[in-house]
């Protein structure tokens, strides 16, 4: 999947200038940088829910998204939100259940789970479509830490097996430093791509704190300098 | 955490409240008081007196058929009205542009007196089962369609979004994600228009049509005959009160199961 834009602008105001870049099947790209920098922007672009830019999104395949808030449809009931989504069959549906630990919940409403099982079932739905680019949007926020790292681990786990193109936008450079093979930082206003940072550690053996500190010793203006010389 | 629940199951009889079951006894109680303290059998028979008009009528068939015209020209006004009265609302909720200039001849219609609509339908169309249906849907296809608009304004962005990136069917869409928005609008929408609807229904009757309960209290209204027009007027609203009881609220509750499990 590729991503090019020359342009966007929001009413007279340009938000992002010249972007590219582009995440290979398999791969995991984090997009980070200050909140109301642009990413969700950039992401709604790539997801095809902003038309309104210069540029183009080239093979992007098929996509799935895992938004801020789960957004599932409270009225139907887990199994549900997979099948009427993304058409999958029944038995692929309690697999994907299974996988995300949400076994003998097809028959909830979303209303009976946690916001955790929510975001794991906003995960299955996801993946239920089998898509070529998987975009996620913070899609830990709101999380305590405990069930965020859990959460972390269960995406890495379910994305190891699978092909998929994975973009995810945070501002959190500990995720981004657990789940990435690529970091990209945006900055600027205009925003512009400040920063790529590859990851080479396998993630397996990443020690995610050391990781990140790293990657805040690169953070441009320093927001995390204090704690830039902690490797 | 919580069981799956199958309330949806529960039969929606044994949910009706003690007070509405004991609605009718402590009707037909202060009514057979008040009757019996005014004395005039004539002007207000008790509920004996009209109970046997109702089975009077019955037994030789013409309630049946006076009560079955009007449900029938309700039931036919109501699907239209809402049919239509949602198209315009959901297409005003979603279309600003749309809502700019059909907004005043939304309130010009809502304003616009039940009875001249009907005498005109009547004028135009002729005094056809047609035009009487017509005269009542676009009595009520404003009221309708301002619920609705209201309903198509608070829809969610996120879902839509969702829809949008999973790409599902217009179709799926509207079963899935906009429907269920907009039922608690639909339902109040529907019961104020139901309610409404028959009280048009009635003078539609009452001005052009040879059966219905409306031409049967127009007819009694002449013969001065108050036990009658009280006992059409009961029956039609007991018929009213068991779509409320049996249809209405069990499949309201049934709709709405998501919001109370758990």
């Amino acid at each position: 999947m590729q991503v090019e834009v020359r342009h966007k602008k929001f009413g007279g105001a340009q938000i992002l200038d010249w972007i590219e870049m582009s995440v290979g099947a398999g791969e995991i790209v984090a997009l980070t940088g200050p909140s109301g920098i642009g990413k969700t922007t950039l992401l709604r672009i790539i997801a095809g829910l902003d038309r309104d830019f210069e540029g183009a999104v080239t093979d992007p395949g098929r996509i799935a998204m895992v938004f801020q808030s789960p957004t599932l449809m409270p009225w139907r009931s887990a199994a549900d939100n997979l099948r009427l989504t993304t058409g999958a069959e029944r038995a692929s549906i309690d697999r994907l259940l299974d996988e995300v630990g949400l076994e003998g919940k097809a028959k909830f409403f979303p209303g009976q789970l946690s916001l955790g099982q929510q975001r794991r079932l906003a995960l299955a739905r996801a993946l239920a479509a089998n898509p070529a680019t998987l975009l996620m949007d913070e899609p830990f926020i709101s999380l305590d830490e405990e069930t965020a790292a859990r959460m972390r681990r269960l995406t890495m786990k379910v994305l190891e097996g699978r092909r998929i193109a994975t973009l995810i936008v945070t501002h959190d450079l500990v995720e981004a430093a657990t789940l990435a093979d690529r970091v990209v930082m945006l900055g600027g206003r205009p925003a512009a791509i400040e920063t790529i940072v590859p990851i080479t550690t396998p993630r397996a053996r990443r020690d995610a704190v050391t990781e990140a500190a790293a990657l805040r010793a690169l953070t441009p203006g320093g927001a995390g300098n204090a704690h830039g010389n902690l490797t | 955490m919580s069981k799956p629940n199958n309330q949806g199951g529960a039969s929606g009889f044994s949910r009706i409240s003690p007070a509405a079951l004991l609605f009718p006894f402590l009707f037909i109680g202060v009514w057979y008081v008040a009757a019996g303290l005014a004395g005039n059998e004539t002007t207000f028979p008790s509920p004996v007196t009209v109970g046997k008009i109702i089975l009077a009528e019955a037994r030789s068939g013409a309630l049946f058929i006076h009560v079955g015209a009007t449900l029938a020209r309700v039931a036919a006004a109501f699907v239209i009205a809402m049919a239509v009265g949602c198209a315009i609302g959901l297409w005003m909720g979603r279309n600003r542009g749309i809502n700019r200039w059909g907004d005043p001849w939304l309130v010009f219609f809502l304003n616009m007196p039940a009875l001249v609509t009907i005498v005109l339908c009547y004028i135009w169309i002729g005094l056809t089962e047609a035009a009487a249906i017509t005269a009542v849907a676009i009595n009520k296809i404003p009221m309708v369609a301002v619920m609705m608009r209201e309903g198509a304004r608070t829809l969610d962005p996120g879902l839509n979004d969702m829809a949008r990136v999973f790409r599902m069917t217009p179709a799926a869409r509207l079963a899935h994600v906009v429907i269920p928005q907009l039922a608690p609008h639909f339902a109040s929408a529907g019961r104020a228009g139901i309610a409404l609807i028959w009280k048009i229904v009635l003078v539609v009757e009452l001005l052009g049509a040879s059966t219905g309960v409306g031409f049967q209290i127009h007819t009694y209204f002449q013969l001065f005959d108050v036990g009658a027009v009280l006992a059409y007027a009961l029956s039609f609203i007991i018929v009213m009160l068991v779509v409320e009881y049996l249809i209405l609220q069990p499949w309201e509750r049934h709709a709405s199961r998501w919001r109370n499990a758990g």
